[in-house]
């Protein structure tokens, strides 16, 4: 009832031996499918370590010896652990001798493998034998005998109409007073899994010339200036100067409303290439720039903190009277008519309070922008109040002569640049794109072969028929029916 | 009527759906069997028209993205995928018995992720990092896949339980396991909605109330329970082998439809993982970062990689191909659930 193992698939996908040569036992290792086989599980077992320990680069690696003493209990031990992962790669799994060192042996496996079974494959699909043995028409999954009150040439004819009809490509050969009829179509299907094999080589070199030729690098740049030094990643932070120079005219960012949550950030920017403004666009994330094959990417924002302006509506509690007054820096306003005067003490774009309670900013996004306020009284005492952006409801002092709201502040930003150069992309975007052609012929088409024999006995010819398909059989089944059907039907309606 | 009314009755025809299937099974009905095609088409539609409302719903708010952005979104849209699978499949090959295994697989994504504590069904603006059309590719190409793997594995356990004609058999140890653990997990899901709904306090984390309790007594109790259960299924599942291997085709049907599903979950990776990282190099200029959720999906690819060599080179079938395949859904559940919940990266956001 169990259906364990079933012998290989059909002979002739077998390479034929090379006898006698030192590298046959090498060849023979890499073509093993078992090699294979046991060459992605151990690629798969070996990711799973750089997932779950943080990665140089990518997260912080100190964290690493957290995990160690959380599973380990004892501080000694983590830091042992810690320093032999570290003497052995683990923190930087991915760029590791032995990581590359496998991907090599995936690599040579399937050069092997595809170089030697190529040369079958193409005469399984260019070289077809077209006068099939009996024992070939006994043995084959898909058979029929029809017999055709027609003259042999007439017979032949109205099969090879048939199988014309089917999209069958016809060769024919003649053998012992047979006539031998052969048809096939999607041929190319048995090149699908060489197509995928080759395109995964493409990616491996795509990412070699890559991190060979390419780099990346960031930059910053405050509104209003040009720049023309990038920082280099993972290289100690090494500055270079590109050979143009871009400016950065505007940054903006958009909110949802409730005024938390980032919708979109974008930079207008100008390249200026040898004194001349070349190009102008506007980046976001999602949508970057090109130049020159560099591009610039939309990765990061902040505040300088220079060219502080801040709004403030007042109201004479009073009068009811209402006045904008504009802070530029820690300038101090006179409030007309009250004899109040007002010092912008500071701005705290995303405001919050460390461990001791004192003002703070958590970062430099405009997330929750509180205004400072000194507000001196016409007595000679002053009081320091602070003015939630977000919340004009909230009043942290309370009995002033004047009502104070924060409207909003504005100063200088920069705009932070994911700047890559990469000549191994478009390798890999096209070894991506074989990748997917490849396993559609591999997986969804199938080479289909029909061998027809035309004998004649007597005033009839008899056509037997065979014929099989190296994938999705059952399909094929029923085309073969059909093409028997269609003869069937043709020649007695002739005969 | 809004979109989380909606969701609800698919998932009650959904349910309905797998009864259905059990008893065409059972008695080799035609007629109930067109049935609980229809009842789950039926599902299907009113899903499909969920997802589609939960869209607009979203542009009333002023977000205006399709709804595939976190983790509720997706696990609806993993339920759909494999249903809307299913559904073509049985157009194609004229065979019902896969919808034993799909409906209830599509009821219980929807229904966990529907109880699940602390899994905000709220439509939420995307961030500026995910407002592309890449988004839309990635995550459809990658939850057909998934939802092709997931079948495959219901198949698999199937194939491994049936197939086995001893209780010391590992195989059969294996696929019961799996079925117990996929079963107590639900179970855990449901006990945490109740107590939830019960007390009206929210759960700190998944599964508080059982085996990630903080008093030591409930979880030695939780995992008694799980070992008990456990038992129970693989002491009952060969006394009635014969007649639970009546109910369904037979193994060599089995195995075929498990490969089959694989045939159309890994092309399907593979754009997943292709337009993921055509995405990636546009957003940040780098189209592989080593993320844990990138591996994982890569470890995953590589694993039914293997697969498909097994079977198609090394002429593997049966239990061991059965067996790969429910690794290859472990790893699948990792990328998915596992990475959000245990490691940390890019993908934080579902």
């Amino acid at each position: 009832m169990v259906d364990e193992k079933q012998p290989p698939p059909p002979a002739g996908t077998e390479p034929a031996a090379v006898a006698g040569s030192w590298y046959d036992p090498l060849l023979k290792f890499f073509s093993s499918v078992h090699v294979a086989v046991v060459t992605l599980i151990i690629l798969a077992s070996i990711s799973i370590i750089g997932t779950v320990l943080q990665q140089k680069n990518v997260g912080d690696v100190e964290d690493n010896l957290r995990l160690f003493q959380q599973f380990f209990g004892d501080a000694g031990r983590a830091q042992r652990a810690f320093d032999i992962s570290e003497r052995i790669g683990f923190f930087h799994l991915y760029q590791t001798w032995y990581f590359y060192a496998l991907l090599g042996l995936l690599s040579t496996s399937l050069i092997v493998c595809s170089v030697r079974r190529l040369p079958t494959t193409w005469r399984i699909m260019a070289r077809p034998k077209i006068d099939l043995e009996e024992s070939g028409f006994k043995s084959s999954p898909n058979r029929r005998t029809l017999s055709l009150r027609l003259p042999r040439a007439e017979a032949a004819a109205v099969v090879a109409a048939a199988l014309r009809k089917g999209g069958f490509g016809k060769r024919e050969s003649e053998r012992d007073g047979a006539l031998y009829l052969f048809g096939q179509k999607g041929a190319y299907s048995r090149l699908g899994i060489y197509t995928t094999h080759f395109s995964i080589i493409m990616i491996f070199i795509g990412g070699l010339l890559g991190s060979i030729y390419g780099f990346k690098a960031y930059m910053q740049i405050s509104e209003g200036e040009t720049s023309d030094q990038i920082m280099m990643r993972g290289e100690g932070n090494r500055t270079a100067t590109l050979p143009f120079q871009v400016r950065c005219d505007d940054f903006q960012v958009e909110y949802y409303p409730g005024g938390q949550r980032p919708k979109d950030y974008f930079s207008k920017l100008t390249v200026i290439d040898k004194g001349k403004e070349t190009l102008h666009e506007r980046i976001e994330v999602n949508s970057p720039l090109q130049y020159g094959g560099i591009w610039f990417y939309q990765s990061s924002y902040g505040d300088t903190g220079r060219g502080l302006k801040a709004s403030i509506h007042v109201v004479d509690v009073k009068t009811g009277a209402g006045h904008d007054l504009i802070f530029s820096g820690s300038e101090v306003l006179d409030v007309p008519g009250t004899g109040v005067r007002l010092k912008m003490q500071r701005i705290f774009s995303d405001f919050a309070q460390d461990e001791t309670g004192r003002p703070m900013s958590r970062s430099n996004q405009p997330k929750n922008p509180v205004a400072a306020v000194q507000v001196l009284l016409p007595d000679g005492t002053s009081k320091l109040t602070y003015l939630f952006k977000h919340r004009p409801d909230l009043k942290t002092v309370a009995g002033l002569p004047v009502d104070l709201t924060f409207i909003d502040f504005s100063s200088i930003q920069y705009t932070g640049l994911q700047v890559v150069y990469d000549p191994g992309v478009w390798v890999i975007w096209t070894g991506c794109t074989l990748m997917v052609f490849g396993l559609w012929f591999a997986f969804f088409s199938s080479h289909r072969r029909v061998w027809v024999r035309l004998r004649e006995e007597g005033d009839a010819t008899m056509v037997v028929l065979a014929g099989n398909a190296n994938k999705n059989r059952e399909s094929f089944a029923e085309e073969f029916e059909r093409l028997g059907d269609a003869i069937l039907a043709v020649g007695e309606a002739r005969g | 009527m809004n979109s989380s009314t909606l969701f609800n009755v698919s998932l009650v025809f959904y349910l309905a759906a797998t009864v259905a299937f059990f008893i065409y099974l059972a008695f080799r009905n035609e007629k109930v069997g067109v049935g609980a095609t229809v009842v789950t088409a039926v599902g299907f539609a009113a899903q499909t028209a969920a997802i589609g409302l939960r869209w607009r719903e979203s542009y009333d708010l002023g977000y205006g993205h399709i709804p595939l952005s976190n983790m509720y979104e997706s696990m609806v849209f993993w339920s759909w995928s494999i249903i809307l699978i299913y559904l073509v499949f049985e157009r194609i090959y004229r065979n019902r018995a896969l919808g034993v295994i799909a409906a209830p697989l599509g009821f219980l994504a929807i229904a966990s992720i529907s109880i699940a504590p602390n899994i905000s069904q709220e439509i939420e603006p995307l961030v500026p990092a995910l407002q592309s059309n890449w988004l839309t590719v990635h995550v459809i190409t990658s939850f057909l896949g998934y939802a092709g793997f997931t079948i495959s594995f219901g198949v698999s356990v199937l194939y491994l339980i049936l197939s086995a004609e001893k209780r010391k058999d590992a195989f059969y140890i294996v696929g019961m396991a799996s079925l117990v653990t996929m079963l107590t997990l639900f179970a855990a899901t449901v006990l945490d909605f109740i107590v939830q709904k019960g007390t009206g306090v929210s759960q700190p984390h998944l599964f508080a109330v059982s085996f990630a309790s903080h008093a030591p007594g409930v979880k030695l109790v939780s995992w008694i329970a799980a070992v008990g259960i456990f038992a129970l299924f693989w002491y009952v599942g060969t006394l009635y082998h014969e007649r639970l291997a009546a109910l369904f085709p037979g193994l060599r049907i089995l195995d075929d439809l498990s490969y089959k599903m694989i045939m159309i979950g890994f092309p399907l990776l593979t754009l997943g993982i292709v337009t993921g990282a055509a995405w990636a190099n546009y957003a940040w200029g780098t189209y592989w970062s080593w993320d844990p959720k990138e591996t994982w999906s890569l470890i995953t690819w590589l694993i039914y990689a293997a697969f498909l060599h097994a079977r198609f080179t090394a002429g593997w079938r049966g239990k061991s191909t059965a067996v790969l395949s429910v690794i290859g859904f472990a790893a699948v559940l990792f990328t998915y659930i596992g990475v959000n919940f245990v490691l940390s990266g890019l993908h934080s956001y579902g």
